[in-house]
Parts: structure tokens; C-alpha cells; sequence
């Protein structure tokens, strides 16, 4: 199958897709409920998109496409509302965050369909410890070639990202002194990884893609689980490092940050990308996903080490126009106050288990803030 | 010294049986996929019919205590499994389970008295056809590590007929007593009281216990060590006072889900106690039940089955959709209902205790369904959890 046509889209459009947990009211264990919960919101005008995911005590939600903040917002308040609804039906709580803190990993079932059958017989075991939530955000690109573009000169701020959303301080029943544990989950994937450093959309097909497809490892571009993959049938570039957060609203906030970011790449006020900005590029992931905010991170030009949350807070200075005009400067006021002062979910998650010694808590506290 | 030797071998007998009885659960579950608790049963009808129960009162009362102590465990935990709330914002749940009690009652009196049992003999019968057994539902539950609607809801609706199965022999001895002995005053205290008291033990031990936990931040072993005793606690309170230990050991649970912040899990089934608790009171419950002497007692056992599953899926299956699943899962968690016996015959028992007058008749009418339910009842519930897909335990032996 050749590489699908990119389809161009609304620049700066966006779509946020979060992977949600499925949690148990007694027990604060996950419950196998997908199924459940999908029946129940098929039977209403579901206010998104809802699908099933690898192990049935997840669940996917999208929103449609938007481009401005308040929308997106409402739209992810609109699906929240509705899957607590239903789920109250059901005797279900949901909650955000990127690992369940106690979840055994072989007590999970594969859901019930051909395609997460087949990744499970491919996969083995890390089909089912692949039971880690994330946020998925999809941005519109003009063309083919500005969507590679973009894609690389993202590679700079990926930790960023991994450090706003982090929320899998614990997995297993243990605290793993990362912020984002979930992402170590990813890695172990054959595919896993970044895009080759290609910033034109013939070569990509010709030199990268349909090379790799005459190798019968992929069949197409979703065969790639990479940091930031572009999505040619959307027209759009998809980012997903990030932990589901632990409330809809910091997902929205993320997302219009990226948005921001990628207006400010667009309108060439970042330099271009090198192949060489690749050099620290797993060294900064690591210290995003390890450390989150209080990372340390390496400049891949110049090569000076600066804290990952000095970066941050100086690069939402240098959106901030573009922000302005896309109408979501609130959002990243929000974004500032919580890398100045609150710290991300990762330290509200450790916070509720150093104050009660219990990760049961911890999911109590995950499945408070989703339905704030 | 004949008689001190009889005592000996009877007494000695006990954990020799308990192994073999936990030996052949390990070979039924691992061997052939039935639930443990099958085997479990299977032993203790072959010891009762052995005459291996024990037949003095002294050794008869410690017995029942301390099967009153394992149901009580059973119980606690299904408790600690109910959520009132999930009964307010689904009303439809608690609407199924009376209407699941209710239908069951009626149609296995009915099926009873078509057969040509006495009218008050039919009516006892259909009440403790009400209750699912908590303690082969949380087992086979536990065991498959059950996750999902079917598990969710039968949990659920157990709780709530076993709840009404108490109330409906209360109403049952109530109507005997007044018939007996023409007094109502007698026959409202058994009915009402008995319940209130029983809730009231429950409540009055539960309400200390979450504050104790958090201050000692005890942790898992510790959580499930004082749960157990709490649980003990209740059982010897409602004896001493002649209340029913099982309302108190499910209010005890469900009080300590609502209070307790649960800062650390108890043990699932009490670990290693309830393992062992569990064979002893399986055993000793089916040891209790004798096989029907007659083939009608045989037809009578197999009709009753028949209508008592055929009540429940049907209630559980009507209000399904409305209630927030499919059609399919509803029947299926009406099929997960269909354990008996371990609550209805210590009922019995208790109520022969009493002073019940009805309670040997009722007892040699139900012999036979309580045989068929103790090998049937716990494979349907593994089979509906199975079917449903909701077993988390498939892939592991």
C-alpha cells in the first residue's frame, strides 16, 4: 500500500484524542468496562468520538477539529460530562493520568477485536503493559513539506511536552522516580523512536517509506509509534508524548500551547531544523520523563545545559503573540502559574501519596480532579 | 472410653478431610475448570453421609459459630463491594433485585406447591430460594477475578436478596408464630427487630473501626487481621442476642466501604483465613444437606432448580436495557445468581434454633435442590462470567 496523498488542512486546526482510565468504585483497581461504556454511549448522540484501546479497561475520546481554545475546551468538558454520566450507570469511575499506580499488568484482557488480537500475537506481553494512557494531539498543516518542517523543529521542544503532561509518577504498585513512566512503556515498541530527518514529503516517500514498506515491516504510516508522527490522511502532524493529564482542561491547555508553538515554527521565527538538533535529542526525552519540570536539559545548538522549566517558561514568553491571536493566552497563563508554582501532575500525584501512604488514594485523587 | 474414642476420630477426621477436600478443589479447578467450591461441597456430602458431622451440642454450636464467622467474612466482603450510591443513580439496579427476589419467591412457591407441598412448608421454601450464596458467588468471583457488568450487578443483586431472602423468613416465621401461638406481638418482633437489631450490631462495631486503621496506618495484613475480627466480633454479638450475624457482617461491610477511606486494601477473601475458612465451611454446609431419599424428592429438587434460575434470568434479563446494559448480559448476570445453600441452610439452621417448628420440614423438602445448587449453582456463575467475558483468570492455567 502506498504512502497515503497528505491531504492538506486547516493550518493550526487541532484535535486532541485522550487514552482514559477505567477504574473500579470498590477496589480503585482497573475494571474491564469498555465494552460496557461503549454500548451505553452508542445509545445516545455521543458529543465526540469514543473508540476502544488495547486492554479493555481503557477507552479513547476525540474531539472533533477546532481552532480556537474555548471550543476545544467545551468539547472535552461536553465528552467528559457525558462518559461520567454513563459510567455512573455502569458503577464505573474514569479517571486521567498515564499509569495506573497499582494495576498488575497480566490481569489485563486484550478488548475483544481483530486488530488488538493480532498487535497482542504480535507483541507478546507488551501488548498488555501497553496499559498506559496518553494524549494524542493532532495539528493542521498547510502542506506536506511545512508538516515534516515543523515535525523536526519540534524535536527541540518534545520535552517540554513530556514534562507539562506527566502524570505516571507510579506504576505497578511502585513509585518509579520518573514523572512519566508511561513512556517507558512506549520505547520498548520496534517502532518506537522519532521520524528519520526528512524535510521533503517526496523524498520521505520515496527514500524513507517505500524502502521500509519493501522490508514488509510497516503497511503504513500508523505502524509508526514515533514521538511526533505526521498523519497524511488528517493533514496534520500528531504529537503524543504526552500523559493524559489529570484534568480536561490542562489536555486543552497542552494543546493550544503546541498550537502556539507550531504558529510561531510556521511563521519562521524558529531556526530551521538540522539533523544535528538530533544529537540530544534522547538525552533531553530522558530528562523530561525522568525529572520532569526540574529537568536539565541540553541546548541542541550551543550545547549549554539549561533547567527544563527556565526553557519552558521562556519559550510560552515567545509564543505569546501568537497565542494572543489564536485567542488562548488564558490557557497558557494557566500553563505558567503551574510550571512557576504547582508543579505538574506528577508532583499532585506524589503529593496525595506522601500525605496518606496509599496509592488507593492516589486514584481517588486521580478520579476527583477528572470531573473537576 | 468407647465413646471418648468415637469423639477422637470424629474431632481428628475434621482437618483430614479439609485436605482432602482443598486437594480435590485444586484438581477440579485445575484439572477440569470447575470452581473449587464444587469440590469442596463434594467432599463434605460424602463425609456427612459418613456421619462425620458432629451430633453433640457442645461441638454443634462451636461448629455453627464458626461457619457463621466464615459466612460472616463472606459477607463483610460483599458488603464492602456494594455501593449505596451506584442503587440512588441507578435506581433500575435496585428495582431489578426486588423484583428478582420477589418473582423468585412466588414462582419456586408456586413450582412448591403444585408438587404438593404443605402451603407453609412452600412458603418457607420460596423465601430461602431468594438468596444467592454470598459466599460461592464472592469465591467463584475472586477466583476468576471477575471484572465487569454480569460480576458488578450479581454482587449487587445478592446483597439485596439476600436482604429480602432474611426479611421474607422473618415474615414466614412470623405468620408460623402467629399461627402457633396467636400472638402479633411475638411474630412483629421476629420480623422487624431481629433485623433492625442485627443492622444496629453491625453499625455499632463498624463505626469505630475506620478511625483505628487510619491511626495506626495499618497496613495490608494488618487492614484484613482486624477486619476479620470485627467480623468475629459481630458474630458472637448477634448470637449472644439472637440477631441474624449475617445482616451484621453485610451491614459491617458495607458501613466500612462508605466510611473508610480505604488508605490500604484488606487482603482479597481474608488471604490465607478466608482460603481456609472456606473449605471448612463448604464442607461443613454440604455435610449438613442430605441426599433426597426418593425419586420425587429428585423431581421436586430439579423442578425447584429449574423455576429458581428461570425467575431470576428472567427478571434480571427484563430490565436489562433500561438498567444500562444488553439484554444478554442481564440474563447472564441472573445465571451468576444461581449459588444457594450456604446462607439458606445456616438460616434454616439458625431458625431451628429459634425454635422454628418448620424448619426440619423445610429442610428435607429443599435437601434435593440444595445438592443439585451446590454442584450447578457455582459452575453457572463461572459459566456467566465466562460467557460475559469478564473473567481476568482466562489465560492463566
Amino acid at each position: 500500500m502506498p504512502l497515503e496523498n497528505f491531504h492538506p488542512s486547516a493550518a493550526l486546526s487541532m484535535g486532541v484524542e485522550l487514552e482514559l482510565q477505567l477504574v473500579g468504585e470498590h477496589d480503585r483497581d482497573l475494571a474491564s468496562a469498555a465494552a460496557d461504556l461503549l454500548e451505553l454511549a452508542g445509545r445516545r448522540s455521543f458529543p465526540g468520538d469514543i473508540k476502544p484501546e488495547m486492554t479493555d479497561s481503557m477507552i479513547e475520546v476525540a474531539t472533533g477539529i477546532h481552532e480556537r481554545y474555548p471550543l476545544l475546551r467545551a468539547q472535552l468538558h461536553a465528552i467528559r460530562d457525558a462518559l461520567l454520566e454513563d459510567a455512573a450507570r455502569l458503577n464505573v469511575s474514569l479517571c486521567g493520568g498515564g499509569t495506573h499506580p497499582f494495576q498488575q499488568w497480566h490481569e489485563r484482557r486484550i478488548f475483544s477485536a481483530p486488530r488488538f488480537q493480532q498487535l497482542s500475537g504480535l507483541y507478546g506481553y507488551l501488548a498488555k503493559q501497553f496499559t498506559v494512557f496518553g494524549q494524542h494531539v493532532h495539528i493542521g498543516m498547510p502542506d506536506a513539506d511545512s508538516a515534516l518542517r515543523v515535525l523536526h523543529a519540534l524535536g527541540r521542544y518534545l520535552p517540554h511536552f513530556i514534562a507539562l503532561s506527566a502524570s505516571s509518577p507510579f506504576s505497578q504498585g511502585s513509585d518509579t522516580l520518573f514523572d512519566s513512566s508511561r513512556l517507558n512503556s512506549v520505547f520498548a515498541f520496534p517502532l518506537s523512536g522519532r521520524a528519520p530527518f526528512v524535510l521533503d514529503w517526496a523524498r520521505f516517500e520515496r527514500e524513507y517509506f517505500v524502502r521500509m514498506e519493501d522490508t514488509g515491516i510497516v503497511r503504513s504510516m500508523k505502524d509508526f509509534y514515533w514521538d511526533i508522527r505526521p498523519k497524511p490522511e488528517f493533514g496534520t502532524i500528531e504529537l503524543r508524548v504526552c500523559d493524559t493529564p489529570l484534568t480536561v482542561d490542562r489536555a486543552a491547555q497542552i494543546a493550544v500551547y503546541l498550537q502556539a508553538l507550531c504558529s510561531l515554527i510556521l511563521a519562521g521565527e524558529d531556526p530551521a531544523p538540522q539533523e544535528d538538533d538530533y544529537l540530544v535529542y534522547t538525552y533531553n526525552r530522558f530528562q523530561a520523563c525522568r525529572f520532569g519540570l526540574e529537568g536539565l536539559i541540553v541546548h541542541p545548538r550551543g550545547h549549554a545545559a539549561l533547567p527544563l522549566r527556565d526553557d519552558i517558561l521562556g519559550t510560552l514568553q515567545r509564543v505569546l503573540p501568537h497565542a494572543e491571536r489564536l485567542g488562548s493566552h488564558e490557557a497558557l497563563t494557566a500553563l505558567h502559574d503551574m510550571v512557576k508554582r504547582d508543579g505538574n501532575d506528577a508532583c499532585r500525584l506524589r503529593g496525595v501519596h506522601a500525605r496518606t501512604g496509599s496509592l488507593l488514594a492516589v486514584v481517588d485523587a486521580a478520579v476527583a480532579d477528572f470531573s473537576r | 472410653m468407647i465413646f471418648e474414642a468415637g469423639r477422637m476420630f470424629a474431632l481428628v477426621g475434621w482437618p483430614a478431610v479439609l485436605l482432602a477436600a482443598w486437594l480435590a478443589g485444586e484438581i477440579a479447578h485445575r484439572g477440569l475448570g470447575v470452581p473449587r467450591v464444587c469440590a469442596y461441597s463434594l467432599a463434605g456430602i460424602v463425609y456427612g453421609s459418613w456421619g462425620g458431622m458432629p451430633d453433640e451440642p457442645e461441638a454443634q454450636a462451636a461448629f455453627t459459630f464458626l461457619a457463621n464467622f466464615s459466612l460472616g467474612l463472606f459477607l463483610f466482603e460483599l458488603g464492602h463491594r456494594i455501593n449505596l450510591r451506584w442503587l440512588v443513580t441507578n435506581p433500575w439496579i435496585a428495582i431489578t433485585g426486588i423484583v428478582e427476589s420477589l418473582l423468585t419467591f412466588f414462582v419456586v412457591r408456586g413450582v412448591a406447591l403444585a408438587l404438593g407441598q404443605p402451603d407453609d412448608i412452600a412458603m418457607v421454601i420460596g423465601a430461602l430460594s431468594v438468596a444467592t450464596s454470598p459466599a460461592a458467588l464472592v469465591r467463584v468471583v475472586n477466583d476468576m477475578r471477575g471484572s465487569g457488568q454480569v460480576t458488578e450487578r450479581a454482587l449487587h443483586l445478592c446483597a439485596i436478596n439476600c436482604l429480602l431472602s432474611v426479611l421474607l423468613m422473618k415474615v414466614a416465621i412470623g405468620y408460623w408464630q402467629l399461627l402457633a401461638s396467636g400472638s402479633a406481638t411475638v411474630a412483629v418482633w421476629n420480623s422487624l427487630v431481629i433485623v433492625a437489631v442485627s443492622v444496629g450490631c453491625g453499625i455499632l462495631v463498624g463505626l469505630p473501626l475506620p478511625r483505628l486503621l487510619r491511626l495506626f496506618r495499618a497496613d495490608e495484613t494488618g487492614v484484613t487481621i482486624v477486619f476479620a475480627l470485627a467480623v468475629m466480633l459481630v458474630t458472637l454479638l448477634t448470637q449472644g442476642v439472637n440477631v441474624s450475624p449475617l445482616l451484621a457482617a453485610l451491614t459491617l461491610g458495607v458501613l466500612i466501604r462508605r466510611r473508610h477511606h480505604m488508605l490500604t486494601p484488606a487482603q482479597r477473601n481474608f488471604g490465607v483465613l478466608g482460603d481456609l475458612l472456606t473449605v471448612f465451611l463448604f464442607v461443613y454446609v454440604a455435610g449438613m444437606a442430605q441426599w433426597p431419599s426418593t425419586a420425587s424428592g429428585l423431581a421436586l429438587a430439579v423442578l425447584l432448580s429449574a423455576g429458581r434460575i428461570a425467575a431470576k434470568m428472567s427478571a434480571t434479563a427484563l430490565f436489562a436495557h433500561v438498567s444500562g446494559t444488553s439484554t444478554r448480559k442481564g440474563a447472564l448476570s441472573g445465571l451468576a445468581l444461581a449459588p444457594l445453600s450456604t446462607f439458606a441452610l445456616l438460616l434454616l439452621e439458625y431458625s431451628r434454633h429459634a425454635g422454628f417448628g418448620l424448619a426440619d420440614g423445610a429442610l428435607a423438602a429443599i435437601a434435593g435442590m440444595m445438592i443439585v445448587m451446590e454442584f450447578i449453582g457455582p459452575v453457572c456463575t463461572q459459566w456467566a462470567l465466562r460467557l460475559a467475558g469478564e473473567s481476568r483468570r482466562k489465560d492463566m492455567h
